[in-house]
């Protein structure tokens, strides 16, 4: 049950050294190839011309939660093990506002 | 140069990297926390004592490894070699200032540094990007992470207008 291998935040094996350099290979293998290295798709959400980068990150959600609910149901995966971030709401807000206004300006 | 992939098509593969990250490791994606302990080593190397009173980032110097030394950063490393494979291998690899077709270099590096100030902040304000609170929390249907990503959505909206040369 669970996370096959749990790691505490402090990478301390080869193992976990070479599943984390792994899993950011794919990571940032499949952004590139989707367009989400590309400015212009970024501030493209914001004008409405490409929507490249809601469409991708929502079916990755989407698709990650269906996925994890699954699992969990028929007892593979147990969530409550897994990483969820802390709810603060109001900085949230804020922080949410802030990252928008510097991804509409920066570009990413 | 190649097409992007499907965006769909890209969401399902990032969708299933996601969920087999968790699987395997119990944790997700992340993105600002190899930024944040980046700059907090190399701000370490010039003014060290600054850095470990730092309320912030005094904590990644408690333990006794550096802050590189943590899954995420490791992860970022794969990040950027994967994204570094993807543009050789689609041949979109080249040294250029990407930007909208209105504005000029100069004003554009100046643009994307304040955007990055701003996400920089708003990340550790966050505790997340896009990627920590984005993919992670919204696919684990944490109500901080939708309210987040809502609100990034809400804030790109309502600063576009005002930048708007800068992209159309």
């Amino acid at each position: 049950m669970g996370p096959v291998i749990k790691l505490a935040g402090m990478v301390n094996t080869p193992v976990d050294f070479f599943l984390a350099v792994c899993f950011g290979f794919f990571f940032g293998f499949i952004l590139e190839s989707s367009g989400l290295a590309n400015c212009r798709k970024i501030a493209g959400v914001f004008y409405l011309y490409d929507v490249t980068v809601v469409k991708v990150m929502f079916t990755a959600i989407v698709t990650a939660m269906l996925l994890l609910y699954a699992t969990s149901a028929l007892g593979i995966l147990d969530l409550s093990l897994l990483y969820v971030p802390d709810t603060y709401l109001y900085s949230y807000i804020l922080a949410g506002f802030v990252l928008g206004t510097g991804m509409v300006i920066g570009g990413y | 140069m190649k097409d992007y992939w499907q965006p769909y098509l890209g969401g399902i593969a990032l969708g299933f990297l996601l969920f087999f990250t968790f699987l395997v490791c119990g944790k997700g994606l992340g993105g600002s926390s190899f930024m944040a302990r980046l700059a907090a080593y190399f701000t370490h190397l010039v003014a060290p004592s600054h850095v470990e009173n730092s309320a912030y980032f005094g904590r990644y110097f408690a333990g006794l490894h550096t802050p590189l030394h943590y899954w995420l950063v490791y992860l970022g490393y794969g990040t950027f070699l994967g994204g570094l494979a993807s543009a050789f291998v689609n041949g979109r690899f080249r040294i250029a200032v990407d930007k909208g077709p209105g504005i000029r270099g100069r004003n554009r590096i100046f643009a994307a540094f304040t955007g990055g100030v701003l996400v920089g902040f708003a990340s550790r304000l966050g505790l997340g990007c896009t990627s920590g609170q984005g993919l992670v929390g919204a696919s684990m249907l944490s109500v901080g992470s939708w309210v987040f990503l809502f609100s990034v959505f809400f804030g790109g909206y309502a600063v576009a207008y005002f930048v708007r040369e800068e992209w159309l």
